[in-house]
């Protein structure tokens, strides 16, 4: 560390206004990071926990449609689709959006091994991350069902293929290209059907399981069967590498130097902020001005995605989360004790800029009659408010700009060197 | 990342911004080719980025949910610019990185026939795909010191209209990487023509200098991704406004595409110039000297003059505002001998673009390989040098009679840059 540091004093010796950005020497608290670090690793563990339950009472509720819509009792099927669809939207997805927040560094979600002459725990064991297989997006919807304008396309209805968990995930690379047929915007599409229009989510019916109403039903109940499930296995493989005690990527993440996952966390809090959720998911459906450029585009949902997306920062800055499906919550050694610790302004600075962010997407939800915040109860859908309400949009693109600068400033004071 | 790897990183980011400020194209790779130009606006940024979403994420089938990434095909090669150019560096021939590697793509020379003016080898579900191209290798000696050539054998498989006609032949081309290319828009067209003196010429198309692509055929930045959204991706414009299907193709003709709704082309003008201003956007490569080795790398910088390499890879250029770029090359096309000609054996099948050398030094990092040429063919800088013929005969000759050290100092040089 001594090494860095004198590169750092010599850039500040070149005299350049920008130089001084760097507080030489920074101020290091080796104790409080190695505590923000467990703080850290006990959150991933504890969101993924929260996340596979979800996908437990997702597999369940489709289960219970699939196999209900055998039985040909239609209103029945009707009420158990719209179970399966309430518990995708809040139960499934609202762990799961958060959980992203653990992306962007190389973790176990999305891993991929560099050839880099050392070899990490990772890679050692061979791990492969499934974000692309779990949360991708666009999706190919003609390569699974049946599209408007092409009644029978897709593996569904393509009887000469046996259906299983392999076959739908290979789907995923035909051609040795990327296809995405697999993850939570597959069974979204299963659940919901293609939205063609801005005045409803997809209107998928649920006729399309039941023999005899349409053609294929007992493919596409496979399928969406298959889905579910594979979605619980590849968030087992995630999960694992967050347990604790025992011998795998957590143990590697929090026995390696603080500053260096310390650097991870901030990645992944910049990347999230101001890029992910700002550019590709917001400020990109502005410019590109398509009502379907969307992340959770046949639900409507994606409003959820955006708020759970920006709260996965706010997690980590703070240190804790709070379980959507159980009673767990952690509430530890965050970020900001450490920002506070080099700088108290900046820290304030920063909690200012998040509460001005949740503020912009809380005005999305609908509100009680004493005026709190109805958390996953949309008011207004984001389709419709990227072509009708535009300076909301904005006021979050601007607000997430903000928090990522900030986030860099407050990466710049703790003396972290950032590839991004 | 270790503590020397840091301090390294720390110097090669460059010591006069704040470091967490650098400003990246996002994704999980090696950041060398998508810096971004630090002249860049907030708004500018964010139009790069949408265009960065437009080059990386992947087309779909129409039809589809996705006005925006909707009419893939019907026919392709890729499913996303990015698929060819990884991490926006320079792809390879198939096998080398992926059994399945997209890069390598095939122009048909000749009169039009069947298969068009480019194979596609992939299809949309409901359409058969044109063919696939397989690829062999034959070792050849050479002249140079522990250095052999692989020449490629190219040769359609299972192909579903007919063979190519006996004047109709493939002309392979190789995804390059994209860094810089806005300031190759930016040489003006005095300077392009005083390099004639070297005895190359421009490829000029409707009296404009052409300066992109293996060939030089595509005059500007808007040309060349236009022409590689319709060819490659299947994705219509309204500078190309025709789907990838010769008349031969029934089931291409009539599948679906994705022209619909206030979508008059597959991808828009307003989109398609996001992805053009990306392009635009990304800064050149930097230089990667390695302490240990700047000595020999200067000493070779001098070998690559003895040698007069820099006749062609003219080494820099002044463009707007002053500013010195330094992409080695003329933007010149030249006669560079049989052996790396086209099939076909016509004057065109000769030349070839003098390759901008900027990023030479980085493309191992990012892309995990040093494949070289105009399809892959070379293994390493040496067996590319060794490829050279024709105009550059005398430079190749010239090559091989260096000593070992300067030989060692010229490839040093060569990959610092």
């Amino acid at each position: 560390m001594l090494r860095n540091t004198m590169i750092l004093i010599s850039i500040l010796a070149s005299g350049t206004a920008a130089a001084s950005a760097f507080p030489v020497p920074y101020q290091r608290n080796v104790e409080l990071e190695a505590q923000i670090i467990e703080n850290y690793a006990q959150m991933a563990h504890l969101n993924y926990s929260d996340a596979l339950i979800g996908a437990k009472k997702l597999d369940a509720s489709i289960k219970n449609f699939v196999s209900t819509a055998m039985t040909g009792d239609l209103a029945a099927t009707t009420a158990t689709m719209d179970e399966a669809k309430s518990i995708w939207a809040n139960e499934a997805r609202m762990p799961y959006g958060q959980t992203e927040i653990f992306r962007f560094y190389n973790g176990p979600i999305d891993f991929e091994a560099i050839n880099d002459g050392t070899t990490t725990y990772l890679e050692s064991i061979n791990f492969e991350g499934v974000e692309g297989l779990l949360n991708a997006w666009p999706l190919d919807e003609a390569y699974i069902d049946y599209v408007v304008g092409a009644p029978n396309t897709g593996l569904i209805n393509d009887r000469s293929v046996a259906l299983s968990s392999d076959v739908i995930v290979s789907m995923n690379e035909l051609n040795g290209e990327k296809n995405i047929s697999t993850g939570y915007h597959a069974v979204e599409f299963l659940l919901w059907g293609q939205d063609r229009d801005q005045a409803s989510a997809g209107k998928r019916s649920a006729t399309d399981y039941v023999d005899g109403e349409a053609a294929n039903a007992d493919r596409r109940r496979e399928y969406l069967g298959l889905l579910s499930s594979t979605i619980i296995d590849h968030l087992e493989s995630v999960s694992a590498q967050w347990t604790p005690a025992a011998t795998n990527y957590r143990k590697e993440f929090v026995g390696k130097d603080s500053r260096e996952a310390l650097a991870d966390l901030f990645t992944s809090m910049i990347s999230m902020a101001g890029d992910e959720l700002k550019s590709e998911r917001i400020e990109n459906a502005l410019l590109l001005e398509d009502q379907e450029e969307e992340h959770s585009c046949f639900s409507d949902t994606t409003v959820n995605d955006i708020y759970t997306n920006a709260l996965g920062v706010k997690n980590v800055y703070y240190g804790a989360y709070q379980a959507f499906n159980t009673t767990e919550s952690i509430d530890g050694a965050g970020v900001d004790e450490l920002v506070e610790f080099v700088s108290p302004a900046l820290n304030a600075e920063i909690k200012v800029a998040f509460d001005e962010l949740f503020a912009g997407i809380n005005a999305f939800y609908a509100q009680d009659a004493a005026g709190n915040v109805l958390v996953g109860d949309i008011a207004l859908p984001f389709d419709v408010a990227i072509t009708s309400e535009q300076a909301k949009v904005q006021k979050i693109v601007d607000d997430l700009d903000v928090v990522a600068e900030l986030l860099r400033d407050a990466a710049d004071e703790l003396g972290l060197a950032l590839e991004i | 990342m270790s503590k020397v790897k840091t301090s390294i990183f720390i110097i090669l980011l460059g010591i006069f911004s704040p470091l967490s400020q650098a400003r990246v194209l996002s994704g999980r790779f090696v950041k060398n080719f998508t810096q971004l130009r630090e002249d860049l606006s907030k708004k500018e940024v964010a139009r790069v980025k949408a265009g960065h979403s437009l080059f990386t994420k992947p087309w779909v089938q129409a039809p589809s949910s996705t006005l925006v990434r909707n009419g893939l095909g019907p026919h392709f090669n890729a499913v996303s610019c990015l698929s060819c150019h990884p991490a926006y560096g320079r792809g390879a021939p198939p096998h080398v990185i992926h059994p399945k590697d997209p890069a390598l793509l095939f122009k048909v020379n000749g009169p039009a026939g069947a298969y068009g003016a480019q194979i596609q080898p992939l299809s949309i579900l409901g359409v058969t795909a044109e063919t696939q191209v397989s690829i062999e290798y034959e070792e050849m000696e050479t002249q140079l010191r522990e250095v052999t050539l692989t020449k490629p054998l190219y040769k359609l498989e299972n192909e579903q209209y007919g063979p190519l006609k006996s004047n109709q032949y493939l002309s392979p081309r190789i995804a390059p990487h994209l860094a810089g290319l806005g300031y190759l828009n930016q040489i003006s067209d005095e300077e392009i023509l005083k390099n004639q003196a070297n005895g190359g010429k421009p490829n000029m198309i409707e009296g404009r200098i052409g300066r992109f692509g293996w060939k030089a055929d595509r005059i500007s930045l808007r040309h060349q991704v236009a022409a590689a959204f319709q060819g490659d991706l299947g994705i219509t414009n309204s500078l190309f406004p025709k789907q990838p299907c010769t008349d031969e193709q029934i089931d291409c003709m009539a599948a679906p595409t994705g022209v619909e709704e206030e979508y008059d082309f597959e991808i828009i003008d307003k989109h398609l110039d996001y992805v053009v201003e990306l392009m635009s956007a990304i800064a050149p490569p930097k230089r990667q000297i390695i302490a240990l080795k700047s000595e020999s790398i200067f000493r070779g910088e001098k070998v690559f003059k003895e040698v007069n390499c820099q006749s062609c890879h003219r080494e820099s250029y002044k463009i707007e505002n002053d500013l010195s770029i330094h992409p080695y090359t003329d933007l010149l096309v030249h006669d560079m001998g049989e052996g790396l000609a086209d099939e076909g054996n016509t004057k065109e099948a000769r030349l070839w673009r003098t390759a901008p050398l900027w990023g030479l030094g980085s493309q191992n990092l990012v892309n995990g390989h040093m494949r070289l040429l105009h399809d892959g063919r070379a293994r390493g800088i040496e067996e590319a040098i060794a490829w050279h013929g024709g105009e550059a005969h005398q430079s190749k000759k010239a090559f091989i009679k260096l000593s070992p050290t300067d030989r060692a100092d010229l490839l040093n040089f060569l990959s610092s840059l």
